[in-house]
């Protein structure tokens, strides 16, 4: 699980109200705007997406066999899970 | 008050035309702030639909009756509850190309008021915690639907300075000649008979809260003598409509993270997971706005429990349903008809078309989630290409038709929701959103009407 943000429990944000609030959307108008929305680079269109399909799941390309494999094995039977 | 006829406006501090989230938010702010105000609704004491349009495009036929609700209470009438307020990025988005004439700051105090209007708490509003890099985790409460007829209802009619005049549309508008000021407004009885007259002058607002279809029906009525409607001299009135598209199941999403977990245990209501983009990452793609709503979460699915005989931990299987957002185009417009609907008003023709674009967006938000969760190694998304292509569908919100901004060539009001050039026409609703973002709009709608009502009372009283 994601633990909450560093700083900004949830007890802060729903414990305390309104004043606690502005703190904490000021502090993610502030984050948000300064978070390197300039860092844009242009995708290459020729480039090589890092990734397999598997019927529509993104999955690595070791998966995918192993997705395969398991796909066609008999009903039930435990993946073998051993992709990375 | 309720009114059974008319009054004069002389001795109101503002008018306002329309009795829905937006209108009754404005009047009941600016009589707490020592305004005597008219409230002018078309429809009746029981909120309806009816004919009043007919589509083209993606939400056709009668797509937009279904949410065009006349009567005391408006659209809340038919609201299903929902509440969440934009990113600072859904105001200044470079993807969709408009800016809002408004700083997102200065919104928060109006949101938090809006909260307890709409029986939602103040404190949740605009939660969010991080979920992966590049995506942060944006519950949506779904309290009980607030409706408005049944909440203010009685406070309306035992307030001395709010008077309602319920089934009374307005038909015509008229302005100075040089299209300084609102001067008089005409009103009719549905089914004919006599019209009416109303006057106000340049110092009394009015304040037109009638809906996206209706605030672009009124300032585009016809003139007698042929001439261009009053508010609509850009020509820009009815443009720019959008509607926020959804793509129902639309991916799936497996991931270690239980999204329940994540849920405030301070909200005891219930609501939606969501995830959205960051900043950072959403303008590098080139996103428009989109809440990944993850729902339905299935036990023992084949992909959690593939990934969790891998990783020796527990994977959680959700639906994903995406809540998008329209670019605004000046081509996805209403336009009035030869039509009249039953109040005698101009039936509208609606079009509104999603273009390549819009969908495109959709598909790549949640590629980014599943790349990045594959990279992460913290699950795995799937794409359901034909639910995003084909089986788009709307949520019922409209959206655009009088749009804010600075530029009065390009937009119908100002950042104050004043109509460029009127010292006393105003808009408030939806229809002054010059961009759609993702989030649902209810409660941005009754934070604008506070916010109207806050400058029109200082400017009142000063």
């Amino acid at each position: 699980m994601t633990p909450p943000a560093s700083g900004l429990s949830r007890r802060a944000l729903f414990g305390v109200g309104g004043s606690t609030l502005l703190a904490a959307t000021a502090a993610t108008v502030w984050r948000w705007r300064t978070s390197g929305a300039e860092a844009a680079s242009p995708a290459r269109l020729d480039a090589v997406v890092p990734y397999a399909d598997h019927e529509g799941w993104i999955v690595s390309v070791a998966e995918k066999r192993t997705l395969q494999a398991w796909s066609a094995s008999p009903a039930g039977a435990a993946p073998t899970g051993n992709a990375r | 008050m309720f009114l059974d006829d008319l009054p004069s406006a002389s001795r109101y501090d503002a008018v306002i035309v329309g009795a829905g989230p937006a209108g009754l938010s404005c009047a009941m702010a600016l009589t707490a702030a020592g305004l005597t105000v008219l409230v002018i609704e078309s429809g009746g004491a029981q909120a309806v639909v009816g004919d009043h349009s007919v589509a083209y495009g993606h939400f056709s036929g009668g797509y937009w009756n279904q949410h065009w609700v006349r009567g005391l209470g408006g659209t809340s009438q038919a609201w299903t509850g929902w509440c969440t307020i934009p990113t600072p990025l859904d105001f200044d988005n470079p993807a969709v190309g408009v800016r809002w004439p408004i700083a997102y700051d200065t919104m928060a105090p109006y949101w938090r008021r809006a909260a307890p209007i709409l029986d939602h708490r103040a404190a949740f509003v605009g939660y969010q915690v991080p979920f992966v890099p590049g995506f942060v985790y944006r519950p949506v409460p779904t309290m009980e639907p607030t409706r408005f007829a049944d909440k203010f209802g009685p406070v309306l009619r035992a307030s001395a300075d709010i008077h309602v005049l319920l089934d009374h549309p307005v038909i015509a508008l008229e302005a100075t000649d040089n299209r300084s000021a609102l001067t008089a407004l005409t009103l009719a009885r549905p089914g004919g008979g006599s019209t009416r007259r109303l006057e106000v002058t340049p110092a009394q607002p009015v304040v037109l809260a009638a809906g996206g279809f209706g605030n672009a029906q009124l300032l585009m009525l016809p003139r007698d003598d042929g001439g261009v409607s009053v508010g609509n001299e850009s020509g820009v009135v009815g443009r720019y409509l959008m509607e926020h598209p959804q793509f129902t199941l639309a991916g799936e999403v497996v991931t270690d993270a239980e999204l329940d977990q994540l849920w405030p245990a301070a909200n005891t209501g219930s609501g939606m997971h969501v995830l959205v983009a960051e900043p950072a990452l959403a303008v590098e793609r080139g996103l428009l706005g989109a809440g990944l709503q993850c729902s339905r979460k299935t036990p023992d699915h084949p992909m959690a429990r593939f990934l969790g005989a891998a990783r020796g931990h527990a994977y959680f299987h959700y639906d994903i349903t995406i809540r998008g957002e329209m670019r605004p185009v000046a081509h996805n417009r209403v336009v009035p008809t030869a039509e009249r609907d039953a109040f005698g008003l101009p039936r509208l023709s609606a079009r509104c078309v999603l273009d390549a674009g819009d969908y495109r967006s959709a598909e790549d938000t949640l590629r980014a989630l599943g790349e990045t969760l594959l990279r992460l190694e913290r699950g795995r998304v799937r794409l359901n290409n034909d639910r995003i292509y084909l089986q788009v569908d709307g949520q019922g919100h409209t959206l655009g038709t009088t749009r804010m901004g600075t530029d009065p060539s390009r937009s119908v009001v100002d950042g104050d929701c004043r109509v460029h050039g009127y010292a006393n026409l105003h808009v408030a609703g939806s229809s002054v959103f010059p961009s759609g973002g993702y989030a649902n709009p209810t409660i941005t709608i009754v934070a604008l009407a506070l916010r109207l009502a806050d400058r029109l009372a200082r400017k009142a009283l000063t």
